[in-house]
């Protein structure tokens, strides 16, 4: 069974990828063997998605972060700033065309916070950690800090996590 | 012909000015806080020019310290000790490693912080206030660790 979903994958992809802009074509760019279970397995910046019609078609992810960056920082997001708590990338991040950048992140807080820079200092730094010391800037919206230019750019552009 | 200076001089040299840094940060640390740092000062820096230059200073002083520590001293040290110096990062987790500093992922939030702590354009008093009173505690932490490296320097008698 397994084989027979690689067979499918190697023999659909380049023509399904062709079809959504900003897919690399060729099979072996963004779909590698696993070694021992010989399933598919995304390569970073991509995620296998369910496709109306396409049963397996492989997408670059969003805000080219992998599903495991994603994980991490809302990890790191619930642990420093609680379970409540919703990120949202902004800023170039956002544009599939970019090439590494900076990335903005936007943490939503339903509580007042009582030590806004030190969190979002701490939040900046382990992501930057997670990110292979890439900058990572973080601003926060809580209901004791003043909405700024800066949170409506990101809540209205960013893409929650 | 150039000849890079033995390592020694400059160690010596860097001890004797995060000595002098840690000293003058001390100072402006207790001028400026002499009372808590509230969002309400904050909101003052507009027109009490004397409180803004004195935040100024602190802030200046508290990241060349920073600076000075992290970025020439520390890897200077290594250096002599046979290390290859890395990235900060690295640097700073090899220094946690040895003891010298208790978390290199505070001191580099700490770093972060700086940002938060330029009052033209941090536009929120309540950000401005929380960055500064954040910077206030780690203060002590921070003119240790210097102290701690200059200590690791003398004991060698590099210093």
């Amino acid at each position: 069974m397994a084989q027979r979903v690689v067979d499918f994958v190697s023999k659909r992809l380049p023509a399904a990828a062709r079809l959504i802009p900003g897919v690399k074509t060729s099979a072996t760019s963004g779909l590698q063997l696993g070694p021992k279970t010989l399933q598919p397995v995304p390569a970073a910046g991509f995620t296998v998605v369910r496709h109306r019609a396409d049963p397996l078609t492989l997408v670059q992810s969003p805000m080219r972060l992998t599903p495991e960056q994603i994980q991490g920082i809302r990890g790191i997001a619930h642990r420093l700033a609680g379970a409540q708590a919703q990120v949202r990338v902004f800023g170039s991040r956002l544009d599939d065309n970019a090439r590494g950048g900076d990335l903005d992140l936007l943490l939503e807080l339903p509580d007042p916070v009582a030590e806004p820079a030190l969190l979002a200092a701490q939040v900046s730094t382990q992501v930057s950690r997670l990110m292979d010391g890439r900058r990572v800037d973080v601003v926060l919206c809580a209901p004791n800090l003043r909405r700024l230019p800066i949170h409506e750019v990101a809540l209205a552009q960013g893409q929650p996590l | 012909m150039t000849t890079t200076p033995t390592p020694e001089p400059r160690l010596a040299f860097l001890t004797r000015v995060v000595t002098k840094e840690s000293r003058h940060l001390l100072t402006t640390d207790r001028r400026l806080f002499d009372q808590p740092f509230t969002p309400e000062r904050a909101a003052q820096l507009e027109s009490v020019p004397e409180l803004a230059e004195r935040v100024e200073a602190f802030v200046g002083r508290f990241g060349r310290l920073q600076d000075t520590v992290g970025n020439e001293l520390l890897p200077a040290l290594l250096a002599v000790l046979g290390e290859t110096p890395g990235a900060a990062i690295d640097n700073l987790d090899r220094a946690e490693r040895l003891g010298w500093l208790d978390s290199s992922d505070t001191w580099m939030a700490m770093r972060k912080l700086s940002n938060q702590m330029i009052h033209e354009y941090v536009e929120d008093p309540v950000v401005l206030a929380s960055a500064l009173a954040t910077a206030h505690e780690y203060v002590q932490t921070l003119v240790s660790v210097a102290e701690r490296l200059a200590e690791e320097t003398r004991s060698r008698g590099w210093a």
